[in-house]
């Protein structure tokens, strides 16, 4: 009786992860919203939208003060080169100097 | 029998606290791997892509981007289940152990750094996903050494 009940809530909880998994999934995806990662090709502190461009495949960052990548989330899919949407907001910033162009 | 008694002094749980103690741990590693496995299934595309950059993996890519959800669905199933309980935990430590080590390998060797471990903790740094691994190896190492702790007080009872 007492396994039951631990397979049971052990049911409950492996359902609970399935459901915020896929909660998670959802709202990254359905609501059209996602996050892309912006270079900052121009080794400065600067943080304006206009800064950052789009690489599919950034590089790396060496150690720096300056602004590298950031994350910015957005609704549509950005194009190589283009800048974050007007609309778009900006998430995590990744210090260094960006080593690709 | 003097480091039988020395290995049971060792927690001081009362038999209730120790119960709870391994169960809610079994539950975490049980949801941790539930929900990585269904984000790694359900993006799978992703998640193949994402192996397919890594060097010493991509070769065999398509094959581990299937073994690796399955494998957690199956630690979790063992884990879910009572008396496969131990068992399930040394399939979770293995598993985030390996994890792990792929994680410090590609650190060291890789330029970019993918990761397509599914859900939330894709947002975790590199550094923060490697102590959050350490965290959850450390949790299942504890409860294993309290499901064998309960197994010598058992005997001893006895």
């Amino acid at each position: 009786m007492k396994n039951l009940k631990q397979i049971a809530f052990g049911l409950m909880v492996g359902a609970l992860a399935i459901g915020t998994s896929a909660f998670t999934n959802a709202k990254n995806t359905k609501s059209g919203f996602a996050s892309y990662t912006f270079v900052h090709p121009a080794h400065s502190a600067s943080n304006l939208r206009t800064d950052y461009i789009f690489r599919a495949d950034p590089d790396d960052c060496t150690q720096s003060v300056n602004n590298c990548k950031a994350v910015w989330t957005q609704s549509v899919a950005p194009a190589e080169g283009a800048n974050p949407a007007s609309n778009a907001v900006e998430g995590t910033i990744t210090p260094g100097n960006y080593q690709g162009q | 029998m003097e480091s039988m008694i020395l290995r049971m002094e060792a927690f001081q749980f009362s038999e209730p606290a120790r119960e709870r103690l391994i169960t809610g741990i079994r539950l975490g590693c049980m949801f941790l791997f539930l929900y990585t496995a269904y984000a790694k299934i359900v993006d799978h595309d992703r998640f193949l892509r994402g192996l397919t950059r890594v060097h010493f993996v991509h070769g065999a890519a398509m094959y581990i981007s299937w073994l690796v959800p399955f494998a957690e669905i199956l630690a979790s199933v063992f884990i879910l289940i009572p008396q496969t309980a131990k068992w399930g935990l040394y399939a979770f430590i293995s598993l985030m152990t390996l994890f792990t080590g792929y994680i410090i390998s590609a650190l060291i060797w890789e330029e970019k750094l993918p990761c397509h471990c599914g859900g939330a903790i894709e947002k975790l740094s590199w550094t923060q996903h490697l102590w959050f691994n350490l965290a959850f190896i450390l949790l299942a190492i504890f409860a294993l050494r309290l499901i064998n702790s309960k197994y010598i007080f058992k005997k001893h009872k006895k």
